[in-house]
């Protein structure tokens, strides 16, 4: 686990602890972008931190982009750290988040530590890129985000959003402005609004390899947005993608058939994280089969489902009668890991999967 | 000798931990107004003797005049003081981190003593019941999500409940004045303070400067 890939190699890692995801790419020769953050439950540190610094990777040389795909409090815990470390790195978010508004509602509440971290996190970072003099740089629909031309034998490499859309981001800016406090109104934590208007979809390629990798984009009935606008964009990067992280957990409201008839190519290499919240648990079943009609290549980092915490009997008893259910938030974690030769071909995609990652095929369903 | 601390785990809340045996887990929380406290680190003493769910009133170190009873020691850097020893009390300066004398009353305290606290707060709120985050204040297990029955909450928190609320939840057993134990599950939500326009204004001034330092105007 600890061998860092090739120069010649691409790699894709996806950290999924049960609530949160982190996905790394390895673009070659040591360069790194991180997409999102999660938290790894035993250690308590930054997986995508932890993970580079196990495999010797220095983070302030070589990692040249975080994005954070939106502010949900499963895909940014520890970034702040993340940014810390990476010292070089640029930060990208979404455009959606570019409006004094929101800033100004991150500074309010990123003085009160609250027990949902999502605009704690997003405090931290702002601070960070201000004390390190970086600038983000804002992620929207078709946006180049960073570019390697490839000198020095590097292969050429691209990293485009194709979202969030210029409707969504419209949409995004009126729902965060309901966010902001009014005076003499009563200070809560902040649960962030659904539905999630402002993710970055981001599009990979490094030479000939695409990737696709699906951050929490919903579909939308109207076109304007979600899933239907980037399929429908001539704007788009040419290209199709041989690996596509699946958007929100597998859930049926993320998934358009015309993604993996026009994006991918026939039975890509796909993986997804878990999530659980309440009463729903993503994905379902019926998500797994219907992902496993569309690819044999299927990979989750964890089992869907939760587990409880033991606790002692007089504890148990209350909490028995005074719940419909509890469960542990990160119930499981694991890491899932595709490895690829940038030059031989046809593409083969090495995988290898920690903890409790498995692939689609071998859960019980 | 009697001491108790008052350790504070965010910039409005603290929570006061006796340190005699006798009295071991007890723990009170009250609230601070956050105008005085703000960004600051502080510490707070109260003798372990306070009643249990008692009110909590605090005055700054030096800074606001005490009224009547409050008084503070600005020397002392230790969480722990003696609080018969009032010579350093009511220095002028103020601390790097204040330290309050709480000013205590003698009664006999029913004591609680919890096998789990957790601090909640609301994500979802349904017909019967509420979905929120469990975080155990000692650390001592993983973060939980539950959906909690609305029948057990007190009628006067029920009104209380809203996404993003707070609250406390204790397991563990009461040792009432005489003596006697029994079985407890406790659930109090926290009575939040409000946004003030200075604070609003503030954040605002903030945001202007980061924009500013990332060439956005």
């Amino acid at each position: 686990m600890l061998t860092p890939p090739l120069n010649e190699e691409v790699e894709i890692s996806i950290f999924g602890p049960g609530y949160g995801e982190c996905i790394l790419v390895h673009i070659g020769f040591n360069d790194w972008i991180i997409i999102d953050s999660c938290i790894n439950p035993s250690s308590k540190e930054p997986c995508a931190v932890e993970y580079l610094s196990s495999i010797g990777v220095p983070l302030d040389t070589g990692v040249k982009l975080i994005i954070a795909t939106h502010w949900h409090d499963d895909h940014i815990r520890g970034i702040g750290k993340t940014v810390n470390s990476c010292s070089n790195a640029t930060f990208v978010c979404s455009d959606g988040l570019l409006t004094k508004e929101f800033i100004t509602f991150i500074k309010a509440y990123g003085a009160r530590p609250g027990l949902t971290k999502g605009v704690n996190e997003f405090d931290i970072v702002l601070k960070s890129l201000e004390t390190s003099h970086r600038t983000p740089k804002y992620a929207s629909a078709e946006k180049a985000l960073w570019k390697r031309n490839g000198p020095n034998g590097k292969p050429p490499c691209c990293i485009t959003a194709l979202s969030p859309a210029d409707f969504a981001i419209h949409l995004a800016k009126i729902q965060l402005k309901e966010l902001f406090p009014q005076g003499n109104t009563t200070k809560r934590d902040v649960v962030a609004p659904q539905p999630n208007n402002v993710a970055v979809v981001i599009w990979i390629e490094v030479g000939d390899i695409y990737l696709l990798l699906g951050s929490d984009l919903e579909n939308s009935p109207d076109k304007r947005h979600g899933w239907a606008a980037i399929v429908d964009s001539n704007l788009r990067p040419e290209g199709i993608a041989s690996v596509f992280k699946i958007p929100h957990h597998g859930s049926k409201n993320a998934d358009l058939p015309e993604v993996w008839e026009k994006m991918l190519i026939k039975n890509p290499l796909s993986v997804m994280t878990p999530f659980s919240k309440g009463n729903v648990s993503l994905p379902t079943l019926e998500d797994i089969n219907r992902i496993k009609s569309q690819t044999s290549e299927g990979y989750i980092t964890a089992p869907p489902g939760v587990k409880r915490v033991k606790k002692p009997k007089i504890v148990e008893q209350f909490v028995k009668g005074a719940t419909k259910s509890i469960y542990q938030v990160n119930s499981f974690f694991g890491h899932a890991r595709f490895r690829a030769d940038l030059k031989s071909r046809p593409i083969d995609w090495k995988t290898e999967l920690f903890q409790s990652a498995t692939s689609l095929n071998s859960l019980k369903v | 000798m009697q001491l108790a601390r008052f350790k504070q785990y965010d910039q409005e809340r603290i929570r006061i931990a006796s340190d005699n045996i006798y009295l071991n887990d007890f723990e009170e929380e009250g609230e601070v107004a956050p105008s005085l406290y703000m960004d600051r680190k502080w510490k707070v003493i109260t003798n372990p003797n306070v009643t249990s769910y008692g009110q909590v009133s605090f005055q700054e170190c030096g800074f606001i005049a005490p009224q009547g009873e409050a008084s503070v020691d600005s020397k002392i850097n230790s969480t722990y003081i003696d609080i018969d020893d009032k010579s350093n009390l009511l220095q002028k300066e103020i601390p790097e981190s204040p330290i309050v004398w709480y000013p205590f009353k003698y009664q006999r305290a029913t004591l609680f003593t919890s096998f789990i606290k957790w601090r909640g707060v609301v994500l979802k709120i349904y017909k019967d019941c509420f979905l929120c985050r469990l975080v155990d204040q000692d650390g001592n297990s993983p973060d939980e999500e539950a959906e909690i029955l609305l029948s057990e909450i007190s009628d006067e928190d029920l009104q209380l409940i809203d996404i993003g609320a707070v609250f406390y939840w204790s397991i563990g057993y009461q040792t009432n004045p005489s003596g006697s134990r029994t079985r407890s599950s406790i659930i109090r939500f926290r009575r939040l303070p409000v946004w003030r326009s200075e604070e609003l204004s503030e954040a605002q001034k903030k945001a202007e400067k980061t924009l500013i330092a990332f060439g956005i105007t």
